[in-house]
């Protein structure tokens, strides 16, 4: 189902065209299930979000379910749902955010603002030409996962 | 142990309290509270201050700190006293604050707020000030009546008075005397400026003159320390104020006062309307316009309309001189993606031209990005997945072709073949 305000793709070529016409703004990649919980309340956020970020960033849903969408769950190797990525000018963003996995975010956000927070960070990171950026949020907004090494 | 009875009275109903703009149920115990108390006491600092200023404008003759007020809001009588600049409604003003209504207003304020009644003298003009008022529009009437005399003084700068550029009968006999400066006798007052300016001039009304030429005898000066007669000061920027000189004329000349003060002390009118001549000359309010200055009177553009003019040529020439400012701003040539982007950017530039753009998109593209378990660069751990992904394509085509058959023994194929031999 996902938001109404925000477009979801399910095709890698509506993927790719995002992420390729995406120039110069942060674009932020929502991959989840509309069904699962934690992703209706990311969606929330992030569908309340996207207009205050629109100068400087874009929002958009990536059905997991999707066939052809699998490819880049195994590129952006996405084991845990939902895992929001981030793109500037069709580069991979990362940020250190105290969690194992720094290529994307895990989880939601504990609130709006939160998210925004993040974005500009990413924003201006990458305005200066940083491809990692350290994550603006206390260590307890932050959610906590495990991540198993890849061989085991 | 029965709970207590609710302090509340029940049947104290809300109230509105003004000051604290909101509802209440307290009753009186409302006026005690520490936010009450202390809107109150900034209600009645504020009207004290507008009111000293008004008493300090228009009785004492001194200008207030700030322009003065062209209304005056009562909160006591909830009356709006509108045109203090105007003498006459000024009067009305005067008459209001000293009156038995505005007392009374002030008493039932104070004792519905809980304001002492100690404070009431503070809130009102009394007659004694009413009076002394009354008096200095009286001798400024009279003097204004007498014709014009002889005044001698020091010869003072050209006078501009650009307002009334017509010129009264008497500027003749202005003229005739040693202070040239008085040939405009404009029937009504240009106020004195306050700080000295580059020799603009202001000249004083015929009252003024009159006043002066007088037997200023019968003046009283309770308050001007050269025998002067104290009149009131109205606004000083309009051009419109009936009033003469101010006190502030009087003390506030400087070094040329001090010259003429000996002079002055009893020795009649003549001396008096010499110092008055020099102070007029000596005093450039800032808030008058006089001589060559520009305001709305003379119909000159407002100063953010100049300054608007003056920034908008100046961001003409930063912006020749600055391209990176305004809509044009360019961005980080080290951005993440810069080059990227720049590529991109034309490419949909000339798709919406219509031009022909080569593919460069095709299904196998990947975006960048850094792996979690990156050990090299990006483009190498883009090569790896690339690798398995196309091993895992050949594995599962190979799987594909693969035919899965169900097993048929000899004895299933002999049993047909004799069943197909014997049909």
């Amino acid at each position: 189902m996902g938001s109404a305000l925000l477009p979801t793709l399910r095709q890698k070529r509506e993927v790719d065209a995002a992420i390729r016409d995406t120039l110069d703004k942060v674009f932020v990649l929502r991959f989840g299930r509309a069904e699962d919980a934690a992703c209706l309340h990311l969606d929330d956020i992030l569908a309340k979000s996207s207009w205050d970020i629109s100068k400087f960033a874009s929002v958009a849903l990536v059905d997991m379910d999707s066939e052809e969408i699998q490819v880049y769950i195994d590129y952006f190797d996405i084991t845990l749902v939902p895992a929001t990525i981030f793109f500037f000018n069709a580069h991979h963003m990362k940020m250190d955010s105290g969690t194992p996995d720094h290529t994307k975010w895990i989880g939601s956000f504990s609130s709006k603002q939160d998210f925004i927070d993040v974005v500009e960070a990413i924003f201006r990171g990458a305005m200066k030409g940083k491809l990692i950026v350290s994550c603006p949020l206390p260590p307890e907004r932050i959610p906590r996962f495990q991540l198993l090494f890849k061989d085991v | 142990m029965p709970s207590e009875p609710a302090k509340k009275a029940p049947a104290a109903g809300l109230e509105y309290c003004e000051l604290c703009r909101h509802h209440h149920d307290l009753g009186r115990r409302h006026r005690y509270g520490r936010n009450h108390r202390d809107k109150l006491g900034a209600a009645l600092t504020r009207f004290r201050s507008k009111l000293s200023d008004l008493r300090r404008a228009l009785l004492h003759g001194s200008p207030s700190s700030q322009p003065p007020r062209s209304r005056l809001w009562c909160p006591f009588c909830s009356i709006d006293l509108v045109d203090l600049d105007d003498r006459s409604a000024c009067s009305n003003a005067i008459y209001h604050l000293a009156s038995g209504e505005h007392l009374k207003g002030v008493k039932d304020f104070l004792r519905k707020h809980g304001g002492g009644m100690d404070q009431v003298d503070s809130l009102r003009i009394s007659e004694d000030e009413v009076a002394k008022w009354e008096k200095g529009c009286k001798s400024l009437r009279t003097g204004a009546k007498t014709g014009t005399e002889e005044l001698i003084g020091p010869s003072l700068g050209p006078m501009k008075d650009i307002q009334n550029e017509s010129t009264c009968d008497n500027s003749d006999t202005f003229a005739r005397t040693n202070i040239p400066s008085f040939s405009n006798t404009a029937s009504y007052v240009v106020m004195p400026l306050q700080n000295p300016t580059n020799g603009a001039y202001h000249p004083i009304s015929t009252e003024c003159h009159g006043a002066f030429g007088s037997g200023n005898a019968s003046y009283s000066a309770p308050y001007g320390t050269v025998g002067l007669p104290i009149t009131a000061w109205g606004s000083a920027e309009t051009h419109k104020q009936q009033g003469v000189l101010s006190t502030n004329c009087f003390h506030g000349t400087g070094p040329e006062m001090n010259g003429h003060q000996p002079t002055i002390p009893g020795n009649g009118p003549r001396p008096l309307i010499s110092f008055a001549a020099h102070v007029q000359q000596s005093h450039s309010g800032g808030n008058l316009s006089c001589g060559p200055k520009a305001n709305v009177h003379t119909g000159a553009p407002p100063p953010w309309l100049k300054a608007n003019e003056h920034d908008s040529n100046n961001l003409l020439l930063r912006s020749c001189g600055a391209p990176g400012k305004g809509k044009s701003r360019k961005l980080n040539p080290k951005r993440v993606g810069a080059a990227w982007a720049e590529r991109r950017r034309a490419e949909m530039e000339m798709q919406k031209r219509g031009e022909f753009v080569p593919e460069t998109s095709d299904s196998s593209w990947l975006p960048n990005f850094g792996g979690v378990w990156q050990s090299g660069t990006r483009k190498e751990s883009k090569k790896d997945f690339e690798k398995t992904l196309k091993l895992h394509d050949k594995k599962s085509n190979h799987e594909l072709s693969l035919e899965i058959k169900p097993y048929i023994s000899k004895r299933m194929v002999n049993a047909i073949s004799q069943s197909l031999f014997h049909i």
